[in-house]
């Protein structure tokens, strides 16, 4: 059994996606999945995870939006995509959303993530 | 998500607390007027309304959602000295857009544990004198700094994601969205104390600038500024200030996940349904008992959703009730009288504060004769922080 704290868990997620994998966490005691992954289980209290690769980084678009009033410090990229995937297992993951050749995809469209390097350099590709 | 413990034990209640007295300030834009003295004139108010003696008020429960936004950080102090309360114990609350109904909560735990006999709750916000890309950050950075802030995304935009989601599973339109919009800035013209007092038609909510789609302005609560205060009594206290006090029958609160990505369906927010299970469990009431409600419209879709969360319309067939009308004055169960957060204004700390004055004021049959609900005996109000991280449901009765 090994114990994570929340520092030990983000670590461990940045060093997976600076492989370029995706990790995500299952409780150990009840199963339970998380993407991001976390360190103690919202469900059962456990603090026993495993990390595990999620392969398969395409997923369908659950929910997305443009943001057209940012916040100050993002204010010269107005117009942003931002999307909710959902991958297998029922994991999802927020990001940015890039459209291909600005063709706007919809709720229910496949996108992938992209892992360039650690965060904040990952975003969801449409098709 | 499954929950730890579905069912929390109501407080050990060693009284019943009763509301004696409201006030709260116009709702807007107050150029120039600092958080104190907002905090104050609504303080007085209700300090007034309930004929209360300085001297009897045991607590001083604040609620201010952001230092920054009116850069008075740790406001508490400053409020204290601007209603004359200095020596009295003294807290603030802070739970996102739920500030006003923690603090509520906080002073309702000190009376009906017995730990204080009469206590004032002041919920108040200053949100315009930052402009309005300040505002949008620094309300930005209360959603996780690490997953979800740092993509950019905004208010509006979690909101945004849970309409498309809603929309897609249940096919609720931006018509839909547009009709709650609509019928509250029709209940905010008959609203003294209202930010906006004009007729916003469908036309306009679908006409007006996207904010982030399908989310457009109309769809979205202001920023404001005002300040909302109540003063809350044990029922023995009560007695010697009125002779019809309102009840709080039932605060249920909850709360939920940090990241929205992580929540089942996009499309709910179990932290509402929770809340208002703990609040119908501790009242012995349900949602069919109830005369009216003020829910949290701080965008159109949040109050299509409580109404499948609060269980007055089914999962996915929000759209619908208010579609038959069921939500106007005058229906089956009104919503948002006052104008709602949308049209009536959304400071933060002071609305779940304001949410109180309104259930009072409709209560004694002191609000606006034009949207006063016939014979109301039962209120309920639903007050959320972020999107449903921090929720409360309270029952208030004559
Ligand atoms: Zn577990």
């Amino acid at each position: 059994m090994k114990l994570y704290g929340a520092h030990d868990v983000i670590r461990a997620f940045s060093a997976e996606l600076r492989k370029g994998r995706l990790a995500y966490a299952e409780c150990n005691t009840c199963s339970q999945k998380y993407l991001p992954p976390r360190a103690i289980c919202a469900i059962c209290g456990s603090t026993s995870f495993g990390i595990r690769e999620l392969e398969n980084r395409t997923g369908v678009i659950v929910a997305k939006t443009s943001v057209y009033y940012p916040p100050a410090r993002f204010s010269k990229e107005s117009g942003y995509v931002i999307a909710v995937v959902e991958f297998e297992k029922g994991l999802k993951f927020m990001a940015r959303l890039r459209e291909n050749n600005g063709k706007a995809c919809k709720v229910g469209d496949r996108a992938r993530l992209v892992i360039v390097s650690e965060l904040p350099d990952v975003y969801l590709e449409a098709g | 998500m499954v929950l730890l413990n579905p069912i929390t034990r109501g407080p050990e209640v060693k009284s019943r607390v009763a509301v004696v007295g409201v006030g709260q300030t116009k709702f807007g834009v107050h150029k120039g007027q600092a958080l104190s003295e907002l905090a104050a004139e609504a303080s007085f108010s209700a300090m007034a309304d309930a004929r209360v003696d300085h001297s009897d008020i045991g607590f001083v429960s604040v609620g201010v959602a952001s230092g920054s936004l009116s850069g008075q950080l740790s406001p508490a102090a400053s409020i204290l000295d601007a209603i004359g309360l200095v020596g009295v114990p003294c807290q603030r609350s802070e739970a996102a857009c739920a500030t006003g109904s923690a603090a509520i909560y906080a002073a309702y735990s000190h009376i009906s544990s017995g730990l204080a006999d009469t206590a004032i709750v002041i919920g108040a916000e200053i949100m315009t004198q930052v402009g309005t890309s300040s505002a949008t950050d620094y309300l930005a950075q209360m959603t996780d700094s690490r997953w979800e802030y740092s993509l950019g995304i905004t208010f509006p935009g979690m909101f945004a994601l849970m309409a498309s989601a809603h929309m897609k599973e249940f096919g609720t339109t931006e018509e839909d969205l547009a009709l709650v919009s609509c019928k509250n800035h029709r209940n905010a013209l008959k609203n003294e104390d209202a930010q906006f007092h004009k007729t916003v038609s469908v036309e306009d909510v679908l006409g007006s600038p996207p904010v982030a789609p399908p989310l457009k302005l109309l769809d979205c609560s202001p920023l404001s500024d005002g300040a909302a205060a109540v003063i809350l009594a044990s029922e023995e206290k009560a007695r010697t200030y009125t002779d019809t006090p309102v009840w709080v029958r039932a605060i249920g609160a909850a709360s939920s996940g940090n990241l929205l990505s992580e929540r089942k369906h996009l499309s709910s927010i179990p932290s509402i349904r929770l809340a208002a299970m703990r609040a119908f469990q501790q009242s012995g009431l349900s949602s069919r008992d109830m005369d009216f409600a003020e829910v949290h419209d701080c965008f159109t879709i949040a109050e299509i959703i409580a109404y499948e969360e609060l269980g007055f319309a089914e999962r996915g067939k929000g759209a619908k009730l208010l579609r038959d009308g069921a939500t106007e004055i005058g229906g089956d169960i009104p919503v948002n009288a006052s104008g709602g957060l949308k049209a009536k204004g959304h400071p933060l700390g002071a609305t779940g504060v304001g949410m109180v004055v309104e259930l009072t004021r409709q209560l004694r049959s002191e609000v606006e004769k034009s949207r006063q609900i016939k014979d109301a005996k039962v209120g309920l109000a639903q007050n959320m922080g972020l999107t449903g991280q921090y929720s409360y449901v309270s029952i208030y009765s004559r």
